[in-house]
């Protein structure tokens, strides 16, 4: 593609398709549908498509998807309440969210919850059904004695992704229940690499994606001047532009940085620093003809990297994308949408045809 | 649908779905419907309630496992059939968090084979090794079989797929503290660097080893580090990992030692003039510990040079080191 096109038509569309189904081969993703969901729904709020979206289905069967205490003992197995990825368990589609049984391994995934709360947000929702004190105790029973974060209660794996995921449930709910703060903050700097990122666990590489995670956990939490030296941090996210953003040093860039190093520059004051031609250009390299963003150019888009492809050029203030809240992920809804000049655009396409 | 919609739905068809043709073993299934031993279990299917987004297509095969397994969770039994049955499942869909505690759980209890598992994961890793649940699971077993005799040799294999694959080196990292494991460490990662100096990963697990997940103070081990560091730098002064981490010491470094990294340095400066990372790491040295006002000076010109030349993706960042700079002069 030598002229830079936006096409928005095609990223809805590719968006469309996956609001509205989960292809075969991809199947056993149903684990992160919630994610998928979310993907698409932002996607489309970003791109101003929401007339695509059946709000009022989408809220039904997310709010199915929540696990609230049992009817019988509010104490039991209270530790799985949350949201699932999917109905996967079997329960009964119960969107009214009214207490039944809870089950041992009928559980809440972390980043379900975060993005099912924000699915919610997005389509102007007003958590009325969230049973916030189940979803804010059981996402607290999460966290480990070292104070990282678990997905799922239970023998689950923890790393700064969940440790992230629950800090916005914490915030989208005002409520942080009995997380132990500084315990957090405190883990999320022993994650820092000594060469001024962040790994997704102590000793871990420092990586683009467990870097926005600590750097946005620190933010809602109120503790970035726990980070010794932001400069420090700052040099580190600057120097991952090659030409887009790569993840870690000495790999090739990859779309979704773009977002993840992006974002964490934005929420340090620094993302004005970048090269914003040449982060433009990549992103636009991985731009599918069909819709969607790819992490490589030359490669088959996906959700994951179409969704923050767009959340990238978003932080570059471009194409009439709304504004990105960079703590959240997605459109920043306390500002009024940007007027998206649709002829405009067709104009400029009918000229170079 | 739209035409694009159309195409786009034929290539997500066409999709390498690597998790359900490729490990699924026997051409012919059996359903489980058919199945005697399963005579006795009620099937229960997945309520998607009336409208649901993101509906899930799936193979027939796929259904019926998970409407027995459904069963299974459930009803909690923990049995061999059980057991065989989250196989399958885990096949079919390999991220479903639950399924592998529920797997370990009948493991454990049954006194399942272990070792065997640890072969089934191992299989499962080839096709999915960016897996978390997968590498998780192994986490699991070879903690409760406190056996890490296979692992290391696992860890290579797996290394030849990707070196850089972020879960190999975040389980080495569990294995060695777990086990105690540090004394081959070192002889291991020096003998990876010398085969790829430019893998990150490699130099971030050579600082796990020598110091001990950060145990072991700077201090001690510097003077080994500046050789060993400064051996790879001159081979290739552009790689930014050895000088990254060198960097990291600065900060304990007292003057002689100051004295001697900032010579070596402004050596490798002069003879490639057109490097970055000589005059990064000058500037560094200039403006926060060798503070005088030639030096400076000189952090001036290496920082127009950066900004104009040699780093100029962050131009703007050394416009801003400028003004920065040129007020901590005044301020001398």
């Amino acid at each position: 593609m030598s002229k830079k096109e936006f096409n928005r038509r095609s990223h809805i569309e590719y968006f469309n398709l996956y609001l509205n189904m989960l292809p075969q081969p991809i199947q056993s993703m149903e684990s992160s549908r919630m994610t998928i969901l979310y993907f698409a729904i932002s996607g489309l709020d970003m791109l101003g498509a929401t007339d695509r979206i059946k709000s009022k289905e989408v809220i039904e069967w997310v709010y199915a998807q929540q696990i609230v205490p049992d009817s019988k003992d509010e104490n039991k197995l209270s530790e799985n309440c949350g949201f699932r990825c999917g109905p996967l368990f079997g329960c009964d589609f119960n969107p009214e969210c009214s207490r039944t049984s809870t089950y041992t391994y009928d559980r809440a995934h972390v980043a379900m919850t975060y993005t099912a709360l924000a699915i919610l947000k997005i389509l102007g929702d007003d958590f009325e059904r969230i049973d916030r004190e189940a979803v804010v105790n059981a996402t607290a029973k999460l966290q480990q004695e070292d104070g990282s974060v678990a997905a799922i209660s239970g023998i689950s794996e923890t790393d700064l992704r969940y440790m992230y995921c629950s800090c916005v449930i914490y915030t989208f709910l005002d409520n942080w229940g009995t997380f132990d703060i500084e315990k957090a903050a405190n883990y999320i700097i022993s994650c820092q690499s000594y060469d001024g990122g962040f790994g997704l666990v102590p000793n871990g590489e420092s990586h683009g994606g467990s870097s926005y995670c600590a750097i946005a956990s620190l933010a809602l939490m109120g503790k970035l001047d726990l980070i010794p030296d932001k400069d420090f941090v700052i040099d580190w996210l600057l120097r991952k532009q090659t030409i887009g953003f790569q993840g870690r040093v000495n790999k090739p860039p990859d779309t979704c940085y773009s977002f993840w190093i992006g974002a964490s520059l934005e929420i340090l004051g620094a993302y004005e620093l970048i090269d914003y031609d040449q982060n433009e250009q990549y992103i636009f390299c991985c731009q599918d003809k069909l819709g969607g963003f790819s992490k490589w150019s030359r490669s088959k888009p996906d959700p994951l990297h179409s969704y923050f492809g767009i959340c990238g050029l978003s932080l570059m203030d471009k194409f009439n994308l709304p504004k990105i809240n960079p703590l959240y992920g997605f459109r920043d809804l306390t500002l009024e949408r940007p007027k998206i000049q649709e002829k405009t655009e067709e104009k400029e396409k009918e000229k170079e045809n | 649908m739209t035409e694009n919609q159309k195409i786009l739905q034929k290539r997500e068809e066409e999709l390498d779905s690597d998790e359900e043709q490729n490990l699924l073993q026997k051409p012919k299934w059996v359903p489980i419907s058919k199945r005697k031993e399963w005579e006795d279990v009620e099937p229960i299917t997945q309520k998607d309630g009336p409208k649901p987004p993101c509906v899930v297509n799936y193979s027939d095969r796929y259904k019926e496992t998970m409407n027995y397994f459904r069963a299974v969770l459930r009803s909690e039994e923990i049995s061999e059939r059980t057991l065989k049955l989250s196989k399958e499942l885990l096949m079919l869909s390999p991220s479903y968090s639950v399924a592998y505690e529920f797997r370990r759980n009948c493991l454990f209890a049954l006194n399942g084979n272990l070792k065997n598992e640890l072969f089934l994961i191992e299989k499962l890793l080839d096709r999915l090794p960016k897996n978390y649940q997968l590498w998780h699971h192994r986490m699991k077993c070879v903690e409760k079989l406190n056996d890490y005799s296979n692992e290391m040799d696992f860890l290579a294999r797996m290394m030849l797929g990707d070196a850089k694959n972020y879960h190999v080196w975040v389980y080495r990292i569990w294995l060695v503290k777990h086990f105690q494991l540090w004394d081959n460490e070192l002889e291991f990662i020096e003998g990876e660097l010398e085969k790829d100096h430019l893998n990150n990963s490699f130099w971030n697990y050579r600082y796990y080893v020598v110091t001990k997940s950060k145990t072991i103070p700077l201090e001690t081990i510097y003077e080994q580090e500046f050789e060993f560091v400064f051996g790879h730098i001159t081979k290739s002064v552009n790689n930014e990992s050895p000088w990254v981490y060198i960097m990291n010491f600065i900060k304990i470094l007292n003057k002689e030692q100051l004295k001697v990294l900032h010579d070596k340095v402004d050596e490798l400066r002069k003879r490639h003039r057109h490097s970055m990372w000589p005059l990064f790491c000058l500037f560094t040295l200039y403006t926060k510990y060798l503070i005088t006002e030639e030096n400076l000076d000189n952090a001036l010109t290496f920082a127009k040079y950066l900004g104009e030349r040699y780093d100029q993706t962050r131009k703007k960042y050394w416009e801003k080191q400028i003004k920065i700079v040129e007020k901590q002069k005044q301020n001398l």
